[in-house]
């Protein structure tokens, strides 16, 4: 609350000031050509760690994922996997294995060879339940992922073998035909065992690491900064030209506005931009917007009374105006949702659920028994702190009074708190949001194929699990999409989500970098990004002339 | 003197061990968990990590190991940070809360002393009710206030300094003296009172009936008495600037003590939270202990025989 009360006010402050801040630039804030290689990137937070089985977060992973190359590693634009240790793949018995063909000039920086065993080793320690890896979910997907993990099996019946030093073979708990574009996340990483067996914990260290990635770890400050700089013997080190990256780990959102500005850092984080700030810079030439990866919406208990009854979930959903929350009330060029999975999956259509309709609304209230309101209970709207959601809640709130006459309470609970209530279910609707971690429609329709802690309605369906198994074995992408479709609808259907809109990309960048591309993941292989030496300040005047 | 010093820290393991259980049970009663994470682990993953670091145990066994490592001075593993021990982010991030600390003080010290004793000599001057204004200022102007407000002037205005992070002497400037203000009109407004006192004192009246210069009289005897209050100010204020900075620090992004205690508490991440509240104790209790033993030596009216 405190801390909530802070930043409430600095922003205050900051936007009190803010006319004279912005000035009639095209761009905003201090920039000056850059002569070498070097980028300033704010990394949002602190890494907990930067061993893949150790954490879940997008800092760790910005950093893990320019140490280490995986099998294959996103295209930095669409985000499909692209070649990487793997040079080749392809799917078995109808996507139930997959065999990689690895390259044979990759080193780790010990100057090891990368092989198929430090795949087979690194998953295996992937899903020990020593490990506790928080992505291990993951990793079920493989051959007796899940039973290994719940101690049923040791981790060496894991479905992945190494055929001979440069082949590697997974074997899928179900078909799986989408496999492949998980392959780059991180938790997929091949690891030295000999490092991470000698050192224990502290192979991370930059003194004591090992890594076959494009950039090397050279300094590791706690809370200020993390220092990689290119590695030379990278099997692709022809084609990387950034020299050195600083991650600073800025977490208060006005001081990563104010860096930008001043010129001390060169690009951020999507979200790492105060809200009230957004209406100004939205003008500027470096800011960037775009579609992310995440949708935001509320979580009927259709545990409790009366959201165990379908009608009324969608009752309260179409007396929702989304596009007033996404266009007069938050204004950061989010897109109003009727569905759970974001746009911008290739080949998969934005699916259509319920669209704002008042009267349809009392209509299926009345049949639901509670005519205008009549007897319908007072409902909570629990939110995390912070000043957006309660926004959406009291804008929710009063739609809802206003269209079909039935009460609710906003309650606003620290972070902790508040996770805690959705995962014990002890809540009427919950904000609630997801990110994806893999292109593809499964990774939003999946959190509701089993009573997992991320289902937090507690909507389960037999026909609906059974329907996306199905869909995830068909081997043909088109066919298989139409499934997914389908399966979707049936989600909304239930009634037990209410999305609201799908985030938007939003972000500052210096023009003179290179190589960072809006994209859904908000990822940015840094092997792909420079700095353009000649960008000048006057070029730029030039050309507007 | 012995004496006294060996009794306080001997008084100091009871005070320690209050604080420590009464903060071990408040944090458990908080909800939430070290693992909590927006997208929920796997149960089983959740199960295997509350069992590595022993979570998984009864709270008051929990209790009894903790009290048992930490008589080995083992103040335990971080949760959030995989790998490190508190033992280990305390000296990490020490030294940093020390310069910024001390800076921001030894400044408060030297612009905070002068104007009080400016004040107190020219007493109900235009110059006295001009100071007694700023500090009133200082005061009152909370550090999230003025912390931005530097940063628009020298970093986003002028572009003389950076407006955050932590490396050289540049960046050192703005948050000791945004951390400073407050100090400046403390001390400020003590040095005035003590001074004010000492300087109607019967022991100055007699050393200017001796003829002593004005100069001698304000600095060899007046200030030994009138800056007691600011002594034993000191010792509070010195713990506060070490670990008490949260906000300065995170408008700056400082990696001190400060942003990690917050950092701890937010993700439930009990060993650092608790190894802090122990650790900024411990300073806090010295602290007192020291500054009592400077007052001896500055009053010796004062005997700890």
């Amino acid at each position: 609350m405190y801390k909530t009360k802070v930043i409430l006010i600095c922003l205050l402050i900051i936007i009190a000031s803010l006319p004279a801040c912005i000035s009639a630039s095209a761009y905003f804030g201090k920039i000056e050509t850059r002569s070498n290689q070097v980028l300033y990137y704010s990394n949002a937070a602190e890494p907990r760690s930067i061993d893949p089985h150790k954490t879940a977060g997008v800092p760790e992973g910005n950093i893990i994922m320019s140490l280490i190359d995986r099998l294959t590693e996103y295209d930095p634009k669409t985000l499909e996997p692209r070649p990487a240790i793997a040079e080749s793949w392809e799917p078995l018995d109808q996507a139930s294995k997959w065999v990689f063909h690895l390259r044979k000039n990759a080193f780790w920086t010990d100057k090891h060879p990368v092989t198929a065993h430090d795949f087979v080793w690194a998953w295996q320690r992937g899903i020990d339940p020593k490990t506790a890896t928080p992505y291990a979910g993951l990793l079920y997907y493989v051959k007796n992922g899940e039973a290994i993990s719940q101690g049923k099996l040791p981790p060496s019946a894991l479905g992945i073998r190494a055929i001979d030093d440069y082949t590697l073979e997974v074997e899928m708990e179900h078909p799986t035909a989408f496999f492949i574009k998980m392959t780059p996340h991180y938790v997929f990483s091949p690891l030295p065992s000999w490092t991470i067996e000698k050192y224990g914990d502290k192979w991370i260290a930059p003194e004591n690491i090992v890594n076959n990635g494009a950039f090397k770890i050279v300094e590791w400050k706690p809370y200020n900064q993390i220092v990689l700089v290119k590695n030379p013997d990278y099997w692709d080190a022809a084609n990387v030209k950034l020299e050195k990256a600083y991650f600073y780990p800025i977490d208060d959102n006005p001081t990563n506005v104010n860096l930008y500005k001043s010129g001390d850092i060169d690009t951020m984080q999507s979200g790492s931009i105060p809200i009230p700030f957004i209406k100004a810079l939205r003008k500027k030439k470096d800011y960037v917007i775009g579609t992310f990866f995440t949708t935001c919406y509320y979580s009927f208990n259709v545990k409790r009374k009366p959201f165990d009854d379908p009608r009324v979930c969608h009752a309260l959903n179409m007396a929702v105006d989304k596009a007033a929350i996404t266009d007069k009330l938050i204004g950061k060029g989010d897109k109003p949702a009727t569905s759970l999975v974001p746009p911008g999956i290739p080949g998969y259509p934005e699916v259509k659920g319920d669209s704002y309709d008042p009267e349809g609304a009392k209509k299926l209230l009345a049949e639901a028994g509670y005519a205008d309101g009549k007897g319908f209970p007072v409902i909570t709207i629990y939110f995390n702190t912070l000043e957006s959601n309660r926004q959406i809640a009291e804008a929710i709130q009063r739609m809802w009074k206003q269209t079909l006459n039935i009460k609710a309470e906003l309650q606003n609970e620290e972070w902790q708190t508040f996770t805690a209530r959705r995962e014990r279910h002890d809540f009427d609707v919950a904000r609630d949001s997801w990110t994806g971690d893999y292109l593809d429609a499964d990774t939003f329709l999946n959190l509701f194929a089993t009573d997992n802690p991320n289902n937090h309605p507690g909507w389960v369906n037999e026909e609906y699990t059974k329907m996306l198994t199905e869909a995830n074995q068909e081997p043909n992408e088109a066919k298989r999409n139409e499934m997914l479709v389908k399966v979707e609808k049936k989600l909304l259907d239930g009634g037990a989500v209410m999305p609201i809109y799908f985030y938007a990309l939003s972000y500052m960048k210096k023009p003179f970098l290179e190589g960072w591309y809006a994209n859904l993941f908000d990822i940015h292989p840094l092997k792909y990004v420079s700095i353009n030496t000649n960008w000048k300040p006057e070029n730029e005047q030039a050309e507007k002339k | 003197m012995l004496k006294l010093i060996i009794r306080r820290l001997l008084g100091m393991i009871p005070i320690l061990l209050v604080i420590i259980t009464i903060t071990f049970f408040l944090l458990r009663l908080a909800p939430g968990s070290p693992f909590a994470n927006e997208k929920a682990f796997p149960k089983e993953v959740t199960e295997a990590l509350n069992k590595q670091y022993g979570l998984d145990k009864p709270i008051h066994i929990q209790y009894v190991n903790y009290i048992k490592e930490l008589a080995k001075g083992n103040l335990g593993p971080s949760t959030r940070y995989v790998g490190k021990t508190v033992n280990e982010m305390i000296w990490e991030h020490l030294p940093t809360s020390l310069v910024l600390g001390l800076t921001a003080y030894i400044f408060a010290l030297i612009v905070g002393l002068s104007i009080g004793i400016i004040s107190s000599l020219r007493q109900n001057s235009k110059l006295d009710y001009a100071s007694m204004a700023v500090a009133m200022l200082g005061i009152s102007i909370p550090s999230f206030v003025l912390g931005p407000m530097l940063v628009i002037v020298f970093s986003l205005s002028l572009f003389l300094l950076p407006p955050a992070r932590w490396g050289d002497f540049r960046h050192l400037i703005l948050p000791a003296l945004t951390l400073s203000a407050v100090y400046i009109a403390y001390i400020a407004r003590l040095t005035r009172s003590g001074m004010l006192e000492v300087l109607r004192a019967d022991y100055i009246r007699t050393a200017r009936a001796k003829g002593l210069a004005e100069t001698v009289i304000v600095l060899r005897h007046a200030l030994r008495g009138g800056i007691i209050p600011v002594v034993s100010f000191t010792g509070p204020a010195l713990t506060f600037l070490l670990a008490g900075t949260i906000v300065v620090e995170r408008i700056f992004a400082v990696p001190g003590l400060g942003h990690v205690f917050i950092e701890a508490a937010n993700s439930r991440d009990y060993s650092v939270v608790m190894g802090l509240t122990l650790f900024v104790s411990t300073v806090l209790i010295v602290m007192n202990l020291f500054v009592d033993i400077t007052i001896g030596f500055l009053d010796p009216r004062i005997s700890y025989k």
